[in-house]
């Protein structure tokens, strides 16, 4: 509009737009049926990655998402045949999520990290273990199924298990670390994942020993109190009971836990992740 | 509904008997709070999860170059090329590193001499220290000869569930 000229249409400029929705319609039917595997899988593999960055589409606003992609790639080749399907999908994403209307901010980065996300698994073939991982939206499952898939690359291994342990709640990453440890997977990481994960599990495998003075009226005493307590409802005779007492007291001296609840929930999350990890 | 119970007379425990489970609550230590306030908290835990192997190189082991290290090991290296010489190398260290009954990955410990060392020869300690970062050791990682410049010995934590593979191997 900034740029247009001043001049008037005329029957000439309906004629080109008629043809162009003309040509549009053609299209769709076409996409319709060959493009909508694409589309479907693009729409299945989003909508957790969408969930994951707390944009959450409903079935039915997912099937929207899926009629306006292929309305939106029909127009758009109809304007420019050259047009990519990743770019029809991405114009067609920004204009379907209704959180704009409820006054959410939609953050660009996580919508185009996800969306580019989604187009490397759409173009992965049906088998590949990769698109399952990314369809999964449970971190600790993601993680499960990327620990499972040994044949995928060690990039990929690395890239899905730093996203995964970073989604975890706190002390779920813990015996998560624990877990890559125990059966060797972290030979599987690259050099850098793997040195970050060491440092943790060093803290929680080894002997450990610290000492802090605090005033008792401050929140980490009770915070320490609480532990404390927690702590005595492990069985000194189970080797993971050491591992998850070393795991709370690193995190406490490293000041991750600030409340008694947080301690209470890296105790459950813990117990809850070290027993998922070792069902078979 | 309550109704009384009669008193137990003649048991074996004294009627202010406290039965108290305190777990691992033993291995936190606390001085205080007293009239200031100030409380000295200590957390000590000696069990380890695993056993620790210790890679070490020999004292006099040359280590400055690659074809020093090669010269060490005992191999004639008539290439005069350094080049070669690393590449040699590096195959010689890729080769021991996938004979070492030790799981894909392990944590890197803080070396101590009461650690055991199973492999004695020069090889696997050098397969063992340029394969490591601070805190990892990874078969798979490319070997850094640098390492062996700053760091003589190395100790792996080896998890409990590849300690059998460890014992058959070296037994």
């Amino acid at each position: 509009m900034i740029q247009a000229g001043s001049r008037s249409y005329g029957p000439e400029d309906a004629r080109a737009l008629n043809d162009c929705l003309h040509l549009a319609r053609g299209l769709l039917q076409v996409l319709e049926k060959e493009c909508t595997a694409s589309a479907a899988d693009y729409v299945y593999a989003l909508l957790p990655l969408l969930a994951q960055a707390k944009l959450e589409l409903s079935p039915r606003r997912a099937n929207m998402l899926f009629k306006a992609i292929l309305a939106v790639h029909a127009s758009s080749l109809a304007l420019r045949a050259d047009t990519a399907f990743g770019d029809s999908a991405l114009h067609a994403l920004r204009s379907s999520l209704p959180q704009r209307a409820e006054g959410i901010a939609i953050p660009e980065v996580k919508l185009l990290a996800a969306h580019r996300e989604v187009l490397r698994a759409v173009n992965l073939s049906p088998h590949d273990p990769l698109r399952a991982i990314l369809a999964t939206a449970e971190p600790l499952e993601r993680l499960k199924l990327a620990v499972r898939a040994t044949r995928l690359p060690k990039g990929e291994f690395s890239r899905v298990v730093a996203d995964s342990l970073a989604q975890l709640p706190i002390g779920g990453r813990e015996a998560a670390i624990v877990h890559l440890f125990e059966t060797g997977t972290v030979g599987r990481l690259n050099a850098a994942v793997a040195s970050q994960i060491g440092e943790s599990y060093r803290d929680i495998a080894t002997q450990a020993d610290f000492s802090e003075t605090i005033h008792a009226s401050h929140s980490r005493y009770r915070t320490w109190s609480r532990l404390k307590d927690l702590l005595a409802r492990l069985n000194p005779a189970d080797p993971r009971a050491h591992l998850q007492a070393n795991a709370l007291a690193a995190l406490f001296s490293q000041k991750v836990l600030q409340t008694p609840e947080d301690a209470e929930g890296a105790f459950h999350a813990f117990s809850h992740t070290d027993a998922l990890v070792r069902r078979p | 509904m309550n109704e009384p119970v009669g008193l137990l007379h003649n048991m074996s425990a004294p009627p202010k008997s406290v039965v108290r489970y305190s777990g691992l609550a033993g291995l936190v230590q606390q001085v205080g709070p007293g009239g200031s306030g100030v409380t000295s908290l200590r957390y000590r835990n000696s069990e380890q999860h695993g056993e620790a192997v210790r890679f070490e190189l020999p004292a006099e082991f040359g280590a400055d170059s690659p074809t020093d290290i090669l010269q060490s090991l005992g191999l004639q290296y008539e290439n005069a090329r350094d080049g070669a010489a690393a590449r040699h190398l590096i195959q010689l260290i890729n080769k021991r590193a996938t004979e070492l009954p030790l799981p894909e990955g392990c944590a890197v410990v803080k070396s101590l001499q009461t650690h055991s060392q199973r492999w004695p020869d020069p090889l696997a300690a050098i397969a063992a220290l340029t394969k490591c970062t601070d805190t990892v050791w990874l078969r798979g990682k490319a070997p850094t000869l640098s390492n062996l410049t700053h760091r003589r010995s190395v100790s792996l934590l080896v998890p409990p569930d590849f300690l059998e593979q460890l014992k058959k191997a070296t037994s």
